[in-house]
């Protein structure tokens, strides 16, 4: 631990808001990434029963 | 040093306080600081498990295949939009960060100080290596005791920040069901994506998604079953006598030691603050409202977190049932918290 410099505290919170953009930003991505998949893979019927069986419901 | 270690080693049995790292890492730190121990001397078993499985981040590694193989996103996949949950829940690692600079802590150790807040305890592991070794032990500590509070931290914040109208919000599931080929894809896109940002997160990424790839594969049960249950036991029980080796006297008493773990309770109350505010905003915007409850869930601590809420949720309505939805915005978490690991390694290192 040492004296804070103003600089390091720039530093810092530059790190807090290009972090906090950067997480955001890339999970949207992802997010993007699955509808994607999604749209493009949609859910088979036979999968949807496997689905359902495994859910253990009726 | 030697009573830390005993203490440890108690609450891991009497309080069953993450007794799979924290009993080892008590025994750890007493065979550390018996007076001239060979154990931690150049060439003692405990030194060369530092120097192969902690220095090189290979543990934390391991560990990750391991909670990749163990880990279902289907949750995830049929409600992509907890994704950004699980992204605003990392507030407090870049909250504490600022929080330890102003402290005094330069930005390297502040940043690993910091990563305490990803709620996640390989992660917390790998950036402290890089960048505070000293201060592992007690990063270490904070992470997984913080993780075991969840359910007396995250209630008392989310009740502070929430209506009892809002907690009673329900949602529903989407019964559409997710596709074996987008489970499959899923892991290599994430890889992709998070490489492509963030190229020193693909060792931490990269890992949890081969563990993943491996699970949904379905075609290679045996390794999936080995990743999930034997890596995952050989190497949390290796971590932790080492991690233990590392909370030698003159490192660990001292007050950063008792300044990190005060950190490691506002970064985890930030985290869920970061998740419920975050899904408060974005009901601003949405027709079908998110209950804001689920947003303190986006930490990484799985399945605790997601359990935590829905009981709560449960408890202002009985009928209604968040775990789904919960588990969801806990699983967005893990992705997020080795996201915001891999942007601190990007943006600090």
């Amino acid at each position: 631990m040492h004296w804070l410099e103003p600089a390091t505290l720039r530093e810092a919170l530059r790190v807090l808001g290009l972090g906090m953009v950067g997480v955001l930003a890339t999970v949207a991505v992802m997010m993007a990434g699955v509808y994607a998949l999604r749209w493009l893979f949609p859910t088979r019927a036979a999968e949807r029963r496997e689905d359902t069986r495994r859910a253990g419901e009726p | 040093m030697l009573l830390t270690g005993g203490l440890l080693i108690w609450l891991a049995i009497t309080k069953d306080y993450e007794p799979t790292l924290l009993l080892p890492i008590g025994f750890g730190a007493i065979l550390a600081n018996i007076p001239s121990s060979a154990a931690v001397a150049p060439g003692g078993f405990l030194d060369l498990l530092n120097r192969v499985g902690i220095a090189t981040e290979l543990f934390p590694i391991l560990i990750f295949i391991a909670i990749g193989a163990m880990c279902d996103f289907a949750p995830l996949l049929q409600n992509p939009g907890l994704l950004l949950l699980g992204a605003a829940a990392q507030f407090g690692v870049f909250f504490t960060l600022v929080l330890a600079v102003l402290a005094g802590f330069d930005l390297r150790e502040a940043a690993a100080i910091g990563i305490i807040g990803a709620a996640d305890g390989p992660t917390s592991i790998y950036v402290a290596t890089r960048f505070a070794p000293r201060l592992l032990g007690p990063i270490t500590v904070a992470a997984y005791s913080y993780m075991s509070l969840v359910p007396i931290i995250q209630p008392a914040v989310v009740r502070a920040l929430t209506t009892p109208r809002e907690r009673r919000i329900r949602m529903t599931l989407d019964r559409r069901g997710v596709s074996r080929t987008t489970l499959i894809l899923f892991p290599i896109v994430v890889t992709l994506v998070a490489g492509l940002v963030a190229p020193i997160s693909v060792p931490l990424i990269g890992s949890l998604m081969f563990g993943n790839l491996l699970r949904e594969s379905r075609v290679v049960p045996t390794l999936t079953e080995a990743a999930q249950k034997h890596l995952a036991n050989l190497v949390t029980l290796l971590l932790g006598i080492t991690i233990g080796s590392t909370m030698q006297a003159e490192t660990f008493l001292t007050p950063s030691t008792l300044f990190i773990l005060g950190m490691g309770l506002v970064a985890f109350t930030a985290d869920t603050a970061g998740g419920v505010l975050f899904a408060k905003f974005l009901n601003l915007f949405l027709r079908r409202k998110v209950n804001p409850m689920i947003g303190a869930s986006g930490i990484s601590a799985f399945p605790m977190s997601a359990r935590v809420i829905a009981r709560l949720a449960s408890r202002e309505d009985p009928q209604n049932y968040l775990l789904m939805h919960a588990v969801a915005a806990n699983v967005g978490g893990q992705i997020a918290s080795i996201m915001a690991g891999g942007l601190i390694l990007a943006l600090v290192g």
